[in-house]
Order: structure tokens, then sequence, then C-alpha cells
């Protein structure tokens, strides 16, 4: 493998421990939540209970578009977004662009329509008003909100989980220059061998299997949070005169002479039709601009087809229906940056080949956040019998290691509990509060680290197994009417959550009269 | 059907890990068991590991590639740890807290 000199591998020891000790913590709550929230779109329909399977944009919507744009003032007709909400409805949100303290954002009126035709829903708005959290998917949203910026505001939550992306390059390209057998000790795991070796061989195991992955998710993580916070704001000061609307329409917008004669919107319904014919799958978003315009455009967003990784997206003339061309990502013309920031959102998600592949990235996302709580043990098994004891951040790694997926199945609990009634939206981050207190409190009073690792264990084990049930008995649907209403993710996910409820209570049988040692107090290698 | 033959490809870049990690000499070793495969039996086994990876590359299949990848990689830790479990299981419950 690559070798250093002695001194340069030991400077390289020294980044990569530091490194993860300063921001291990966060970055593996942030790995967490993102290899979770890979399922965020299963996890919604499971726990709301959604059973439709027919899409919004499958659905007849044209005469609605129409009406809808007749009814809305003028001043937020500049574009209209189309997504599909809740079980399968469809939103609509009209509005215009404008700059609010330095940041752009839209504004206008939202509906949604149900699945039968009728609007039940409007309201007035910005784009974060209608893409924050709902009642019916609070526990998803705030998964990703979780993962995304740890709920700290913007701008600095971004920057946080990108300065966190960035460590995680970091530590992988550090711990590569170090590991010197990275090939020969692949499938070595000593575990009976000295605390330090065991920790050491568990760490570095996982992390050489998922290497190439770290940097991918790490690199991908970093872009998107530093693209708004940095990248747009310095290339809209540099070639926009600090413009970032006129950033934002050259870079994703369609070129083209104005031409703001009042046109009606084309058939909706045939251009929904035809861009699924054409990719091959259903819409994950439209956008229109220029909405009852002459010059207005339609762009319709689809996941990558069988064999790509790229999403596609396709452009229609507003005014005629009629396909124009296949759109890149960023400009008028397809260009390699294009196709790279393109790719940056699958390779991150994993969601460019349904479910295997974020199957696949949530093994990898798993992979990750062993590695970095073992590295983390690792480096305080180093340090024992040393001048200083690191007790404290033993039990504090115990918390946040094993007590972040007990706060997660508490927010679960507590969404399920108070969805029904309407208030999931502030029960959800509540019962997260919760379940962290109640961890703190444990990691306080334990009389040991083992004892508090058990606690956490069987308690996360056990309320695995009680999400099930309350999901049924807070009137979900049960698996017969699931698996009849063709949407077995629920059912999937149920199983899920028992396996791996019993699979953690099964680790801890006849441990309990077992003498027990935390890692700080055993023997020296 | 892409997502079958990407799976056969997993499972079969899975299997020849097994084996690799079977014959693995410093497992072994550290396990008391025995001498391991020698150098070219694992540079053969390797290869015909990586092949489906190759061939999804040839083949210009990049969503395939990154599946493979993915995919063998999630199975190799897997074997990794199964294969310490079988081989030292008193070990797991000593080392776990």
């Amino acid at each position: 493998m690559i070798h250093l000199a002695k001194d340069k591998t030991k400077a390289m020891v020294a980044v990569h421990g530091w490194s993860g000790i300063l921001l291990g913590l966060l970055l593996y709550a942030v790995v967490l939540t993102g290899t979770v929230a890979v399922f965020a779109e299963e996890i919604g329909a499971w726990s709301a209970g959604h059973l439709a399977t027919r899409s919004a944009f499958q659905r007849p919507m044209a005469d609605t578009l129409r009406q809808l744009g007749d009814e809305t003032p003028a001043k937020y007709r500049e574009a209209v977004d189309l997504f599909e909400t809740g079980d399968h409805d469809l939103g609509l949100f009209f509005h215009r662009h404008e700059m609010d303290g330095g940041e752009l954002i839209s504004r206008g009126i939202f509906y949604v329509v149900g699945q039968d035709g009728r609007i039940v829903h409007r309201q007035t708005g910005t784009n974060e008003d209608v893409y924050g959290a709902r009642n019916d998917n609070a526990l998803s949203a705030f998964l990703v909100d979780t993962h995304v910026r740890l709920h700290v505001p913007n701008p600095w939550g971004l920057l946080l989980t990108g300065i966190l992306g960035l460590s995680m390059l970091v530590a992988a390209i550090s711990g590569l220059l170090i590991h010197r057998h990275l090939f020969k000790d692949i499938f070595t795991l000593r575990r009976s061998g000295s605390p330090v070796l065991a920790n050491r061989d568990a760490h570095s195991v996982a992390g050489t299997w998922s290497l190439p992955f770290a940097f991918v998710l790490a690199f991908t993580g970093s872009f998107f949070s530093f693209f708004g916070t940095i990248g747009v704001p310095v290339v809209a000061m540099a070639a926009f005169g600090g413009n970032v609307q006129a950033l934002t329409e050259a870079v994703y917008g369609n070129p083209g002479k104005p031409d703001p004669r009042p046109a009606a919107i084309g058939n909706m319904d045939r251009i929904n039709a035809d861009a699924i014919a054409r990719a091959g799958a259903i819409p994950t978003f439209v956008t229109i601009e220029n909405f009852g315009r002459a010059d207005a455009k339609v762009t319709t967003y689809h996941p990558p087809k069988a064999g790509a990784i790229a999403p596609m997206s396709l452009l229609y003339d507003g005014a005629t229906a009629a396909f124009v061309q296949e759109k890149p990502l960023i400009g008028p013309k397809p260009s390699t940056g294009g196709t790279l920031a393109a790719i940056m959102s699958p390779l991150h998600f994993g969601n460019f080949a349904g479910l295997l592949s974020k199957a696949i990235w949530f093994g990898l996302g798993f992979a990750m956040c062993y590695v970095t709580y073992t590295g983390i043990r690792l480096w305080l098994v180093r340090r024992e019998g040393g001048v200083r004891s690191f007790a404290w951040l033993e039990r504090t790694n115990i918390v946040v290691g094993l007590g972040l997926p007990f706060t997660l199945a508490v927010s679960a609990a507590a969404f399920l509990l108070t969805m029904p009634i309407g208030s999931a939206t502030w029960w959800t981050p509540a019962g997260f509060l919760i379940g962290a207190a109640l961890v703190i409190a444990a990691g306080a009073i334990a009389p040991s680290a083992v004892r508090l690792s058990r606690w956490l264990r069987g308690a996360t084990g056990m309320l695995l197994i009680l999400l099930p049930p309350l999901r049924l008995l807070t009137g979900g649907p049960g698996w017969g009417i699931a698996i009849t209403a063709n949407q077995p993710i629920i059912v999937t996910l149920d199983i899920a959550f028992l396996l791996a409820g019993g699979w953690l209570l099964w680790q801890l049988r006849g441990r309990a009269s077992a003498p027990s040692q935390s890692v700080a107090l055993q023997p020296a290698e | 059907m892409m997502t079958l033959l990407t799976l056969a490809a997993i499972l079969f870049s899975a299997s020849v890990v097994l084996l690799l990690g079977l014959g693995d000499p410093k497992r072994r070793r550290s396990a008391r068991a025995g001498a391991g495969h020698r150098a070219t039996v694992r540079q053969l086994l390797s290869l015909l590991a990586l092949l489906p990876g190759m061939a999804f590359l040839v083949h210009g299949d990049a969503a395939a590639f990154l599946l493979w990848l993915g995919g063998a990689a999630v199975a190799g830790w897997v074997v990794a740890l199964a294969l310490a479990t079988i081989s030292d299981p008193k070990g797991v419950r000593r080392r776990d807290h």
C-alpha cells in the first residue's frame, strides 16, 4: 500500500484521530440520519399509512390547472410547481420569485387537489411553508432535516454539515494513507485480542470495505451543503453583480425571446402522458415558467432511465404542449459540468435504481456509522491508563452512538401517536427531544458504561418491536389491506422493525450476570 | 431483468469473496486454523470477484457498476463479520458492551 515515512505516518494518525474526535459524534448523527433518510419516501408511506399507488401525474389535471390559473392573481402566475403531496394528491404552487434578505424565495398560492379532483387545501405563503413539514410527512421531513442541517438555521446548518462532510473526506484520505495492510487485513477481526486490537480491526475492516463510498458520500454531501451557501452567492457576485435570480435563470432557465402575449396553457394531460412515455417513469416534479403567456415552458423531471445514473428532464412548449428537447440540468445544451452536477444527487441518495440501490446505500451508510463509532472507541482504548481520564467521552460516545437510534424510534412513536390528531409536526421533534433527555439522564445515572449500553440497546430493541403494533393501533392499515392496495413497503418496514428490535434484544441474551467492563477499564495491550 | 442481472453479479462476487475470506491466510493464522490460500489462488479469486464489475464497465452500464460495487462492498463486510463470529463466537460476546 502507500508507505509514508514514520513521522508523516504519525502526523497522519494524529490528523485522522483528532478530526474524528472533534467532529466524529456530529458526523455520526449526520450519517445515521442520512442512512435512515435513504428510505424517507418509504418511511413517509409507512408512517402515514399511504395506500394510493396511482400517481397524480397519471390522472387528468389539465382542466384543474386552467381553472386554478384563472382563479389565481396574475402576480403569482410567474411560475407554477407541480408535485405529489400526501397520498398521491396533486400540489400546485403558483408563485413569483423575489429576494428576501439576500435570499431568493418563491411567494404565492399553494393548492392541493385530492384524488377525486376536488381542491382540499389552499394556502398563501412562501416556498418554506409549501415544502416544509406537514402533519402526514412530519417524520420523514424531520429525518431529512436532521441529516441536511441538524436543525440549525440556514445557512449555518448547511455550513456545519458541509464541514462535517469535509472532515469525513479528511478521515477517509488519512485513513487510507496510514493503513499499511489495506488488503491483507480485510478479513482479519481479532475479537479475542486486546481491546486496542479488537477495536482497530473492527474499525479498519468496515472502513476498508466502505472506503470508495466514504469518498463519494462525503464529497457529494459537502457539494450539496456548500452549493447554495457558498457556491451560488460567490458565482452570483463574480458574474451577475450579486443578482442570484439572474444567475438562477441563466443556469437553470430556458433562454429565448420573451413573448408576454397572453396564451392559454397547453394540454397538461398530453404533456404528462408524453413525458411518461419518453422517460419511462412518472415525473417527480414539474415546473411551468411564464404561465398563461405565449412563451410558457414546461419542464418535467424524472428518475434516471434503466441503466442510467443521471435523472432526466424534458422540455415542452407550454402554450402548444409540444415536446421541445431533453433538457440538461444546467444550461440549454449538454455539458460535462451539467452531467457531473446531475449525478451528484443519485450518487449521494442512492435513488437511481429503486429499492435495490436504496438498500445498498443503506448498508453502506450503516457501515460508515460503524466506522465512526468504532473509530472513537479505538481512540479511547489507545489512551486508557493515561494521565487524563476520558471516561466522560466514552459515555458521550455511547449516549450519541446508541442513544440516537433510540431517540429516532421515540420520535417515530410520537409521530404515530399524534398524526391522527393532527399535531405530528410539533410532536415528532418533541418526541426526539424527550428521547434525547431520557438518554442523557440514563448516561448520567448509569453505574457503568456497559450498563448504559445494555439499557440503550434493550430500550431501542423494545421500542422498535412496538412500532408496528403502535402503527396498527393508531389506525394504520393492516398487512392484508396494504398488500391488496399494492403497497408492500408498509409490511416490509413492519418486518424490518420487528427483526431489528428482535436482533438487538437477542444480542443481550444471558449477559445480565456476566462480568462486564468498559473499554476504558480493560487491560492495556 | 437488469435488476436481476445486477443481483446475480453481486451474489457471484459475494460468493467469491466468501471463498477468499475462508482461505485468507492472516485471518486463518489469527484464528489458529492453519495455512490459507497461496498468493496465486488469492489473485485468481480476486480477479474472479472483480469480473462482473469489469463486464459492467466494458458494457458502459454505470448504474449496474455502482450497484455491483456497493453491493459487493456491503457483502464483503458482512462476510468478514460472519467469519469472525463463526471462528470466535466468544470474542463477540466479550468485546461487545
